[in-house]
């Protein structure tokens, strides 16, 4: 009658029904499980023995606090010193190693440097000695060529001068032949002048003979 | 040192808040319930186990309570406090169980009329008492679900606790 009364009152209590018919189903059944588990816990409470209860109570705060004092949780964790521990050991080694690392890396930038140095200076040597050598070798084929110079011009005059004598020797040669040549070519001639006057005179021989005959 | 006491500080105060809801006003309630005037009507609660049900108020109350303040007074989501929470739990649905209801899923009242003589009114709350207690079981296994959470979890979170009360600190 009292809550009827109000129209609010009224309304929420048939959504609060309507939900939990909606969730009726579902959790009915646990509930039941529930009832069944707290009756058989309640039978193991012991009844009218309020004493009991608050002798619970008590020991529950005294150990709630003790526990809480001793252990309030913002200490480190043990397992978190550990692995602090390690990574400091970690870090020593970490930094450890890149002092060993920055000394190496040092001593090969000195050795490097003295290693550059030595290549720049090899380089120099080589250079020097290339262009010495370079100079040496321009000498030497200066030198070379001029003998080839010389040799090729005592060949050159050599040869020159087995050319004229050659050149000399066909003169001579071709002189002596020429004076046969035209010895033999007049005594040819002679020969021929000889037959020729020989032919003639047997044609005027022969035509004698033929107008005598006739 | 401040966090410990703080703690415990915390602890307290939850401890009295819970004696306030669990105990004390439960026990008025049903002190003045047992014999509640409506419209003139004397309405009087006849449960036999009144006494009894004041009994397990006090009982359940202490150990709610006793929980709570461990609870409270626990380091954030340390298994101790999952553990206590699940057990408080547990109490809170016993207690409700026990007082709520009486024990039993239905409440009748004595009605006394001044001329007429007595009457009866009977509430069955059977389909409620299920509804509340199944919310509850899904609360439990919600505590459950905390409890391995913290156990499995508790390097992480102790790790994550540290980092920030050493936060704190530094601030």
């Amino acid at each position: 009658m009292i809550f009827q009364a109000s129209d609010i009152i009224q309304l929420i209590a048939d959504i609060v029904a309507a939900i939990l018919n909606f969730l009726k189903p579902i959790v009915s059944p646990m509930g039941s499980w529930m009832v069944s588990w707290i009756e058989a816990a309640l039978k193991l409470f012991p009844q009218n023995e309020l004493i009991f209860y608050i002798v619970l109570f008590a020991v529950i705060v005294i150990t709630g606090c003790i526990v809480n004092i001793a252990w309030p949780g913002d200490k480190k964790p043990k397992f978190l010193a550990k692995k602090e521990a390690k990574k400091e050991e970690l870090v020593e080694k970490v930094e450890k190693a890149e002092e060993k690392i920055k000394k190496k890396s040092e001593e090969s930038k000195k050795e490097l440097k003295k290693k550059v140095k030595k290549v720049k200076e090899k380089k120099e040597a080589v250079k020097e000695d290339s262009e010495k050598k370079l100079e040496k070798i321009e000498e030497e084929i200066e030198e070379k060529l001029g003998e080839v110079e010389e040799e090729l011009e005592e060949k050159f005059d050599d040869i020159e001068e087995e050319i004229e004598e050659k050149l000399e020797e066909i003169e001579d040669i071709s002189k002596e032949k020429l004076k046969e040549f035209t010895e033999d070519m007049e005594e040819n001639n002679k020969e021929n002048d000889e037959k020729q006057e020989e032919i003639i005179q047997d044609k005027n021989d022969k035509e004698k003979e033929d107008s005598e005959k006739e | 040192m401040i966090g410990r006491f703080l703690n415990l500080f915390k602890g307290f105060i939850y401890m009295g808040v819970y004696i306030t809801t669990t105990m004390v006003i439960p026990y008025y309630t049903f002190t003045w319930i047992k014999e509640v005037q409506i419209l003139g009507v004397n309405i009087v609660l006849e449960q036999q186990d009144y006494e009894r049900i004041v009994f397990w108020i006090g009982a359940f109350g202490f150990l709610i309570c006793a929980c709570a303040f461990f609870n409270y007074s626990s380091p954030k989501q340390s298994i101790r406090k999952g553990t206590f929470a699940l057990i408080q739990i547990l109490l809170n649905c016993m207690y409700i169980w026990s007082y709520k209801f009486s024990g039993a899923t239905e409440v009748r009242f004595e009605i006394v009329f001044a001329v007429a003589g007595i009457g009866f009114i009977s509430i069955n709350v059977q389909n409620m008492v299920m509804l509340y207690m199944g919310i509850y079981f899904l609360t439990i296994v919600l505590k459950g679900y905390d409890l391995v959470d913290f156990v499995v979890n508790r390097d992480k979170i102790r790790e994550n606790r540290y980092k920030t009360v050493k936060e704190e600190e530094e601030s």
